[in-house]
Parts: C-alpha cells; sequence; structure tokens
C-alpha cells in the first residue's frame, strides 16, 4: 500500500461534473495527478494534466501509477476499476454513487485475485493530513496528527474530523469505505491497516446501523487489534426495519441478528464492549474519549 | 424493492423456471372469464408477507366459488394493503414442498444459494434448517449440484431441482436482483417440481438499466404514489425509487425533525437529539453532493421533504444539519427562507407587533401579513418570558435576534434543558413600543448575550415550524439578516443546534 505525498494518481471521469470539481481540490492538496482518463476526450487538457482514452495509454506515457480515483457515473464505475486493474494499478477508490452490488461482486472477486486494495463506492475516498488525499474529504476539517479513522459515513466522518481538529487531535489517516452493503474494503480490512501503521495511535471506528460490518469489526478487533479504539454507531434511536424474509434472516444469521434480520444496535454495542473497545454514545464524545485514550 | 407474484412468475417463465398456467384476475367478473380448470387458487396479489394466513389465498371449485372467494379477497387488506389484482393459478397436487434462494451475502461480497428440503408455509427455515453455498467464483453449475446435494436429494429430483436452482441464479444476475426465492417449490407425483410462489427483489441502484422492470413497478403501483411516504426506515415497499428526488421520510414519535446530508450524520443527528433530551420527529437524509457542483440540489432536496419534517408534529421544530465540502450555508439559508416566505410563516409576535412593524414588513413582503393573524394577544406568553415582564413586542421579534447574535447560546454548553430567564440578567434594552422593526439597525445593541436563552420567537403560528440550521460553511452573522423575522435560528456547531432544538422544541411544546 502506498498513501504517501509520492503516490501517481490518476482520474477516471476526470470530464465528469465532480472530477471537475475535486481534481483541483485534490492537486491544491498536494496529490501529484499525472493523468486523467476520460473516453472520447484523450488529446485534451484538463486541470492542467494531460487526458487520456485508456489507462494503458495514460500509464504508457506518464509511466507507472499508484492510485485511480474514479468519477465515472455508477454503471461505468466497475468497468474504470477493471480497466486500471488490467492496467497495473493497485489501489482504487470509488467515489461513484448507486454502484449495483453484483457489479461490485465482480470487481472484488478481481481486486482479491490481483491483491488490489479498492475503497468505495459511494465514498469520499481517504485523507492522509497533510500529505495526500484520495477523493473527496473537505480538507480544511482535517490536520496532521495520530488518530486514525475509518468510518462507514461520509459527512459524520468530516464531522467527526472536525471535532478532533477543534479539540487539537490531528489525524493519521481517514478513510470512508461507503456505506453500502457491499463495498471494496471493509471496516474490519481498514482496522487492521491502521493497527499496522506507525503514524497511528488510536484508532476512530464510526459505523451506521443496518448492516452487519459493524460486527464483524467488533469481533476482529477483540481478536487482533492492539491500539485502543473509540466506537461510535449511528442509529442508536432509528426504528428498527420490519421483518424480512427468510432469505434475509439467513444471511444475518451467520453473524447474529434478531427475527426481523437486523443486528440490534444491543448487540453492536456489547460486541464492541466485549472487545475493550471504547463506546461512545454520540459523535461529540468522540475527542475526549481519544484524549484519554492517549494518555 | 419486491415483484408482485405474479410478475415475479413471468420472470420465471421467461427463464425456464416451472410455473402452473395462470391468469390474472383485475375485477369479480373476470372470475366468468376463466379459462383455468377448476379447482383453482385465487391468490391477492400484494407485497405484504403473511398472505397465506391472512386469508388472501383461496381455493375454488366452481364459479360461485370463485366469485365470492374473489369478492372477499379484493377487500381483504394485508398489513394495510389491498390487491389491484388477484392471481387464479391451477391447483397442483404436491408430495413435497422444498425452499430455494438466491440471494447476496454481503460480507462475503458473493452471491449465496439457499436450499432446504422442506419449504412451504409453515416450514421451520432456521439457519440451521437451510443449505448454503457460496458462489466464490464464477458461476457454474456445480454449484448448483452442490446445493441440492446438501439438501439432502439423489437421483432425478437432485438433478431437476439443480436446474431450477441454476435458472434462478441466471436470473438473478442478469437482472441484477436483490433477492429471487422460490417458497414452496412444489414436487408432484411423478416428481416434476413447480415454483407455487416466488420473490423477486429488484435492486434500486440497478433498476435503471432494466427498463422491463422498471415498467413493472411502475404499473403495479396505486395512481400517484409518492416516494416521500410514511414507511419504516429503508423500507418502501409501495414505491419505487426516484433517485436523487425526493428523499425518504421516516417518521417517529417526537417533535424534532431531522434534516441532514449523508445517512450516518443523519442517524447520529437523531442520537444526538434524544441524548440531549429531545424526542426526534422523524428524519430524512437529503444526500450530499457527490456531483461536485455546488449545493447541487441540495436546497431542492431540502424544500422537498420540508412538508414531510414540518406535518409530522403539532409544534414542529425542524434541525437542519449539513456537513461537507460544496455547499453554499448562505444560499440554502436564502432557499429556506423564500419558502418560510411563500408559505406564509411568521412567528406570532411579529403578527402581532405595532402599526409600525406591519407597515416595514409590508413594504418589504407586500402582502403577506393577512397569512399572520394576531395570535399573540390571545396566545400565552411563553413561560420563560413571563418573568421578566421587560419585553415589548418589538422586542420579542428581536429575542429571535438575540439567540441568533449571541455566541454563547450556540456554543456554551450546560445550558438548561427549559431555561428560565432571570429576570436580572434579561436583555434591558428595549425600544419603544412602537419603534418599527429595523433588520440590522442596531441590532448589537440590543445583543447583549446577558440572557441564558431567549426563545421569543418560538411562540408562532399553528403550524408554523421553528427552523434551526447548523451548516459546515455558513458564516452565521453575514446571515443573520436573512432570517429576520423568521422563526430561524443558525447554529455554529452540531452540538449547539442540537442544543437549540431540544430547547426549541420543550419551549414550543409548554405553549
Amino acid at each position: 500500500m502506498k498513501l504517501t505525498p509520492d503516490c501517481k494518481v490518476i482520474i477516471q471521469g476526470i470530464t465528469e461534473a465532480a472530477g471537475q470539481c475535486h481534481t483541483p481540490l485534490m492537486q491544491r492538496y498536494g496529490t501529484q495527478i499525472v493523468a486523467g482518463i476520460s473516453p472520447g476526450d484523450g488529446g485534451t487538457t484538463e486541470a492542467g494534466v494531460p487526458v487520456f482514452d485508456l489507462v494503458e495509454e495514460a500509464i504508457a506515457t506518464v509511466g507507472p501509477v499508484d492510485t485511480t480515483v474514479v468519477f465515472a457515473p455508477a454503471f461505468r464505475a466497475v468497468d474504470a476499476a477493471l480497466e486500471a486493474i488490467a492496467a497495473g494499478v493497485r489501489q482504487v477508490v470509488l467515489t461513484s454513487d448507486g454502484v449495483p452490488p453484483l457489479d461490485m461482486v465482480n470487481l472484488v472477486r478481481k481486486a482479491e485475485a490481483t491483491e488490489t486494495l479498492v475503497v468505495g463506492p459511494n465514498c469520499p475516498g481517504i485523507i492522509v493530513p497533510g500529505q495526500l488525499l484520495l477523493g473527496m474529504h473537505p480538507p480544511e476539517m482535517y490536520q496532521p496528527g495520530t488518530v486514525g479513522i475509518v468510518s462507514r459515513s461520509s459527512s459524520l466522518t468530516f464531522e467527526v474530523a472536525r471535532s478532533l481538529t477543534a479539540a487539537g487531535l490531528g489525524q493519521s489517516a481517514a478513510v470512508c469505505v461507503g456505506p453500502d452493503l457491499v463495498v471494496g474494503s471493509s471496516l474490519r480490512q481498514w482496522l487492521q491497516i491502521l493497527d499496522e501503521d506507525d503514524a497511528t495511535e488510536v484508532i476512530v471506528l464510526i459505523g451506521e446501523v443496518g448492516s452487519d460490518s459493524e460486527l464483524v469489526a467488533a469481533r476482529y478487533i477483540s481478536g487482533a487489534i492492539d491500539k485502543p479504539v473509540v466506537a461510535y454507531v449511528a442509529g442508536q434511536f432509528a426504528p428498527k426495519k420490519r421483518g424480512m424474509g427468510h432469505a434475509d434472516a439467513i444471511i444475518a444469521s451467520r453473524l447474529i441478528s434478531d427475527s426481523s434480520g437486523q443486528v440490534p444496535m444491543a448487540s453492536i454495542e456489547d460486541a464492541f464492549r466485549n472487545a475493550k473497545a471504547h463506546w461512545v454514545n454520540r459523535p461529540s464524545d468522540i475527542p475526549a474519549a481519544v484524549k484519554k485514550l492517549l494518555k | 424493492m419486491d415483484l408482485l407474484e405474479y410478475q415475479a412468475k413471468a420472470l420465471f417463465a421467461e427463464n425456464g423456471i416451472p410455473i402452473l398456467p395462470s391468469q390474472q384476475i383485475a375485477s369479480v367478473s373476470d372470475i366468468r372469464h376463466l379459462k383455468i380448470p377448476y379447482p383453482v387458487m385465487l391468490k391477492s396479489q400484494v407485497r405484504a408477507q403473511g398472505r397465506g394466513r391472512s386469508g388472501g389465498v383461496r381455493m375454488a371449485t366452481n364459479t360461485v366459488d370463485a366469485v365470492a372467494a374473489a369478492q372477499s379477497i379484493f377487500r381483504l387488506p394485508i398489513r394495510g394493503q389491498c390487491p389491484k389484482v388477484l392471481l387464479a393459478e391451477a391447483h397442483y397436487k404436491v408430495q413435497r414442498e422444498l425452499y430455494l434462494a438466491v440471494i447476496l451475502d454481503h460480507n462475503a461480497r458473493r452471491p449465496l444459494l439457499l436450499g432446504a428440503a422442506s419449504g412451504g408455509m409453515d416450514a421451520d427455515l432456521s439457519p440451521e434448517q437451510v443449505a448454503h453455498v457460496l458462489v466464490e467464483e464464477d458461476f457454474s453449475p456445480f454449484y448448483v449440484r452442490r446445493l441440492a446435494l446438501s439438501m439432502g436429494l439423489r437421483g432425478a429430483l437432485m438433478r431437476s431441482v439443480a436446474l431450477v436452482a441454476e435458472r434462478m441464479y441466471r436470473l438473478f444476475v442478469q437482472r441484477d436482483l436483490d433477492l429471487v426465492e422460490i417458497n414452496p417449490l412444489g414436487v408432484g407425483a411423478d416428481g416434476m417440481v413447480m415454483a407455487l410462489d416466488g420473490k423477486v427483489r429488484v435492486n434500486d441502484n440497478a433498476l435503471e438499466r432494466h427498463p422491463m422492470l422498471l415498467q413493472m413497478l411502475q404499473r403495479s403501483l396505486p395512481p400517484g404514489a409518492d416516494s416521500v411516504g410514511a414507511t419504516s426506515e429503508g423500507q418502501n415497499p409501495v414505491n419505487p425509487p426516484e433517485k436523487g428526488d425526493r428523499p425518504q421520510w421516516t417518521p417517529m414519535n417526537g417533535n424534532v425533525s431531522v434534516v441532514c446530508n449523508g445517512r450516518g450524520l443523519t442517524l447520529a443527528t437523531v442520537d444526538w437529539v434524544m441524548r440531549a433530551g429531545g424526542q426526534a420527529a422523524g428524519f430524512a437524509d437529503v444526500g450530499w453532493t457527490t456531483e461536485g457542483e455546488v449545493n447541487d440540489g441540495l436546497g431542492d432536496r431540502l424544500l422537498g421533504v420540508l412538508e414531510a419534517a414540518i406535518a409530522s408534529s403539532e409544534q414542529p421544530t425542524v434541525l437542519v444539519n449539513l456537513v461537507g465540502p460544496a455547499i453554499n450555508g448562505a444560499e440554502i439559508v436564502r432557499q429556506l427562507v423564500g419558502e418560510f416566505q411563500r408559505r406564509g410563516y411568521w412567528p406570532a409576535s411579529v403578527a402581532s407587533a405595532q402599526n409600525g412593524v406591519t407597515k416595514e414588513l409590508k413594504n418589504q413582503q407586500g402582502n403577506r401579513l393577512e397569512f399572520s393573524p394576531p395570535l399573540s394577544s390571545s396566545l400565552p406568553s411563553p413561560p420563560l418570558s413571563k418573568p421578566s415582564g421587560l419585553m415589548s413586542d418589538s422586542d420579542r421579534v428581536r429575542g429571535t435576534q438575540t439567540l441568533l447574535d449571541s455566541p454563547t447560546i450556540a456554543t456554551k454548553t450546560g445550558i438548561p434543558r427549559k431555561p428560565a430567564i432571570d429576570s436580572s440578567t434579561a436583555p434591558l434594552a428595549h425600544s419603544s413600543v412602537n419603534s418599527p422593526i429595523t433588520p440590522q439597525t442596531n441590532q448589537r445593541k440590543f445583543d447583549r448575550p446577558s440572557s441564558p436563552l431567549n426563545l421569543e420567537g418560538v411562540q408562532c403560528q399553528r403550524r408554523c415550524p421553528r427552523l434551526v440550521i447548523h451548516c459546515s460553511d455558513l458564516n452565521r452573522e453575514k446571515c443573520e439578516s436573512l432570517v429576520e423575522p423568521y422563526p430561524i435560528w443558525i447554529a455554529e456547531s452540531v452540538e449547539s443546534a442540537v442544543k437549540l432544538a431540544v430547547d426549541i422544541s420543550a419551549l414550543a411544546e409548554a405553549q
């Protein structure tokens, strides 16, 4: 994995509205964007970088690429990612919202086979404060430090980062894996990455009720994570989903669930408490909890 | 979102999954034109579960029977839904019933095949009874043979069940489905298998590239169906998604309506409100601006959900919390104020203020004041203002401003949940009763944050919402003039916004 300022980055969908908006913001943060990809726009220039029709053409001209940030529309996002993987890119950030889950299944199969790190879809990506922005985090809410954030939410992550920054607690990295049910990399995988990251001293995990990925993460913490973890899962008072069908319940029961097929909040909380994670009841309690753990 | 049974079966037939001869019945008179020989099964076409147990499925042996059965099924609501269509289906004598399904296992991130040796309405489908096979790599028929064998099937039945499962899998992938389920798969005396009931759940994200499914859904929906319905969280059983259009409102029982961008922030803000002693009235996620353009329809989505947010309680307090890049907070405030103007919302204190005030507002807003009956003379003053006894009507209007301008209000912690004005520290600067409201004039003089919390603006017309806004990119000072004299407060942090909303809702409730 390469998340340092010398990371070479391409933008797929650089001429899409989001690409046009966020490419200059990433450049301003110091991210080295070496090329843009936009089928049909090859030969033009966008945000001062050359645009190519294919990822492999870009690589042939500008040299090896570490990461692609994909702004392609939802139905073309996985194709873009597969194209980048085929050209040898091993880090993919998918920002696109609305990617069909079965597309993701195909991508995940390919990513696993090629050991490619996929973040997203439907996410603002990764920020390493002071070093690298891969996606759409608002940089002004972050500052360099030792708190690693892993989250399923976008705007909630920004809010937590802002409150940490306001409390003088900088961040080593923040990643949003996206709220979708099928994601390229999970909370669990990022816990492992942050646990191994030398710059990270405390990990903040932000989840959302409605999936069992938090439960998977909690169980992973209890077995494999040495660093202190602060956990908050949003949706403690949200009304429960209604009963689901048999098949959903079976899926959910592969972990734990009630008859509705939804993991109850109490089980999530229990799992984090059992894993000796520091559980908080609202996002505003996170900075104080982090401070305590840093001592 | 689920298709109706007859629609699912049309997809089954297309994909070579065996189904019985059947006919759609749109009205009782259609029974006379049945081509299927009796006995027939008449089945209510609703999305609700528990159809069989509720009497939504009946057997009829002759036309008289069938007419009576159809009449009663058309009138029978199942979990609140009445069918628009019945399915008349041939009767099938079964030896045994099986269960089959294909679903996405989102933790494994692979499709999962499910099967049980006994299916049907009353079968025990607890996880221990259900065989499952994960489709790890590209699909090949050995996966379904593995499933059928682990269901305990052998011989010809194993092969025919495996074939049905294979066709279900292909349908699942081809149409981007979330679920294909057959329960029961009937096995006849001759060993023939038959899909007796079926469920197909389409994936909302993929729907756009399957116009045929979209058409099916639209056809089966009640006219005028709207996606802002009072449905429980994450469930939208009657309406297809309107992508990027109106956000969905999830109702709860309190009086603080929460509207945010991003699901996590929305759920967290609800948690926040509840933990601060408030009661959420419901919530909506207006999405965040992935398209990169500033606001990118955010304001429109916000206004689209405002109606539900306001209608959700008698004394609504709406908490708008927007965090992220590419949000122009001032523009959002402008749009919301415009909406308040359009709807004729005013705080009661404005309506009852003196002539000068009225004039001033008329100059600004034309004839808007016709919407504002002089309520405050008939309504009791909010409890907190009584002890002070110092405020004139026009001060009350400024009371709103006092709150807005007072940095301690928005950021101070430990504001009492039901604040009371201490008369010794109440705002003392008050102008003559007859002075007009002059927004931005000498405001600051009145705005020393000496009072703990002045919420005069809380007193509103009936149904006039109080609105608290937090936005990560919003210069409060610049927006203050915009919100006067509306019952709109701008907070500088999420925490203070939550606190304000909770306090305001408590005061509004007390009125």
